[in-house]
């Protein structure tokens, strides 16, 4: 198992490195150099020149990107060219909040989307099973930003249970979490119910059935522990996928995020912030993806058994 | 003579399986539910000088300054009084033909890429599955949100930033059905009897794999109208006063709590149209899909 821990982790240093690459050539495409965004408009020839030269933006693509690789691993993201300090001290009290509202959607997605998807596989037919089904369609082809929108109207403007800006409380959070995390919820529960099906035609499941197992039983510890194996990469996905809607979600909110840090960044024209921003985001994707397949790999025996010698 | 007979008989088979899929999306009362949804909004989008002039879209009406849907303002007016009606409809033109592009360009990609690495494999194949291993690190509303930050908003480089970002996905689906299609006993069949290499690719590789790529297209298209909007709702993408779903609905997140009808219309454009293409997805798998057919 540690042999299999040990490669993961190996295997995450060229994955970020490339990440890191992606978003370094991407940006490179930017319209106007650093010096044109720090100095403002009516600087002299000389002036930009220096600057230019002074930031290192003259060198080689490649001598840039290993220079911030370097700095990178001492913990330096570089400076920001709008808030002129450190791009870390500008991310350091912001991951935290966006992270707590992607777990809190994953958590709240998982434990709506799973058990639903398990009772439609089970109740197939019937209208418990037609009924969360439908609605699984309708929310999944809704855009995170207008769920949000419309909650934001009935919950805060109508009924005014939450406030519509974000003040840092615990209860401002429901709002963006459920906004962010129904989508998901119904993009599980749909899985959830075909990995469920497949399952309960399974021989093995008839297997049980003949051996006079009670339906409890069958579908308890027959079908669910197997049918939810694939489910954990579902949601080990919909982590990315919510960790990138945060940007959308805390635009609408306005809560003070490294998504909004990122869109502000955009619009200033930042390029080490929407850098810094994007390489974390990368970061901490890959992270929870690692951990995701090494859990895979343990709780699923045949996984385990190629690496257990 | 015969050979006439052996045209109509080859024109008739084609027909019945034309017919054969038709059939059997039909049974899916949700998937033509789907399609009528999806043609209605097309119907809508493409015939708008049916409904309203064009000109309505930027002209204001000045008696009707953000108000709530009345007659001749079916749908109602913004804070400038221009008709939300027609600015749903010719900004549909926009989200639709983003998404349509966005869709072909990125499914021809990975039909293209994934052939090439599940027919070849080997060094390509191994290159391209790492670069894919680094993409699928970053979130694709991230990595869109980076180009088109570096390109600038516009409709053109809104599209590239999608296409970009839905790519790797594409390109997994297509290699993997070539890969399935490799281990079959036919292609081993074809290979042992000397068949060419693009007889292959054209004979056994592209006729079993076209009812994945349609399948898919239609799913794709979802994602890509969703994805398109939330980058215009962020102000990057189709620029105002130009209407487009995902923009307007950033500019009635201002006016929701005194007018809540401009975000209602776009959105639920939005949301029925990547609805429609979900559930005709569902329908083209039933009808398409060989291994659910027994």
């Amino acid at each position: 198992m540690w042999r299999y821990v040990v490669k993961r982790l190996l295997l995450l240093i060229p994955v970020v490195l490339g990440a890191i690459l992606i978003i370094f050539f991407v940006l490179s495409f930017s319209k106007g150099t650093p010096a044109e965004i720090l100095l403002g408009p009516g600087f002299t020839q000389e002036e930009y020149d220096a600057y230019n030269e002074e930031l290192g933006f003259n060198d080689p693509f490649f001598v840039r990107y290993f220079r911030y690789v370097g700095n990178l691993l001492k913990g330096d993201f570089g400076t920001s060219y709008y808030y002129k300090t450190t791009v870390w001290s500008e991310l350091k009290d912001r991951i935290p909040i966006s992270l707590r509202t992607t777990f809190m959607a994953l958590a709240m997605a998982a434990l709506i989307g799973v058990p639903l998807g398990v009772l439609t596989a089970v109740k197939q037919y019937t209208a418990l099973d037609t009924i969360p089904t439908a609605l699984a369609m309708v929310f999944a082809a809704t855009p995170v930003f207008w769920l949000g929108m419309l909650l934001m109207y009935f919950f805060a403007v109508k009924l005014g249970w939450f406030s519509t800006l974000s003040t840092g409380k615990f209860s401002d959070l429901i709002l963006p979490t459920l906004a962010l995390g129904l989508p998901h919820a119904a993009r599980q529960m749909r899985f959830t119910r075909s990995s469920m099906l497949e399952a309960i035609r399974e021989d093995y499941v008839r297997t049980a059935r003949a051996k006079g197992c009670r339906e409890r039983s069958v579908i308890w510890h027959h079908t669910v522990k197997n049918a939810l194996l694939p489910v954990i990469t579902v949601i080990g996905n919909s982590f990315g996928a919510m960790f990138g809607g945060t940007v959308i979600i805390e635009k609408l909110f306005v809560v003070n995020g490294i998504g909004s840090l990122m869109v502000k960044g955009i619009g200033n024209r930042d390029v080490p912030i929407v850098t810094g921003c994007v390489v974390i985001i990368a970061l901490v994707y890959s992270f929870v993806t690692m951990i995701v397949d090494i859990l895979y790999a343990y709780i699923d025996p045949r996984t385990k058994a190629r690496f257990i010698k | 003579m015969a050979e006439t007979t052996t045209a109509v008989k080859k024109k008739k088979r084609k027909n019945s399986k034309l017919a054969d899929t038709w059939r059997l999306f039909k049974k899916r009362k949700t998937s033509v539910l789907g399609l009528i949804i999806f043609s209605m909004i097309l119907f809508m989008v493409v015939c708008a000088p049916l409904f309203v002039e064009k000109s309505k879209v930027e002209e204001s009406d000045w008696e009707y300054l953000t108000s709530p849907p009345v007659a001749g303002h079916i749908f109602g007016t913004d804070e400038l009084g221009r008709d939300i009606f027609a600015r749903v409809l010719y900004g549909g033109r926009n989200s639709l033909e983003i998404g349509l592009i966005s869709m072909v360009c990125a499914l021809s990609m990975g039909v293209v890429i994934g052939s090439l690495c599940g027919y070849f494999g080997g060094i390509l194949d191994q290159v391209v599955m790492r670069i894919l291993d680094v993409l699928k690190s970053i979130p694709t509303t991230v990595l869109a949100l980076a180009i088109v930050a570096a390109l600038g908003g516009s409709k053109t480089n809104l599209i590239i930033a999608i296409m970009i970002s839905q790519t790797p996905a594409q390109v997994r689906l297509v290699r993997s059905a070539v890969i399935g299609i490799a281990g079959r006993e036919y292609f081993e069949a074809a290979r042992a009897c000397g068949t060419s290499t693009p007889r292959i690719i054209f004979k056994h590789i592209v006729p079993n794999c076209i009812g994945t790529v349609i399948i898919q297209a239609s799913m794709a298209m979802a994602q890509m109208i969703l994805q398109a909007a939330s980058l215009s709702f962020i102000g990057l993408g189709i620029q105002p006063p130009e209407p487009e779903w995902g923009s307007m609905l950033s500019n009635a997140r201002e006016y929701m709590s005194t007018a809540p009808w401009l975000m209602i219309f776009p959105g639920l454009f939005i949301m029925l149209s990547a609805y429609s293409f979900n559930l005709i997805g569902d329908g083209l798998r039933d009808a398409l899909d060989p291994k659910l057919r027994s």
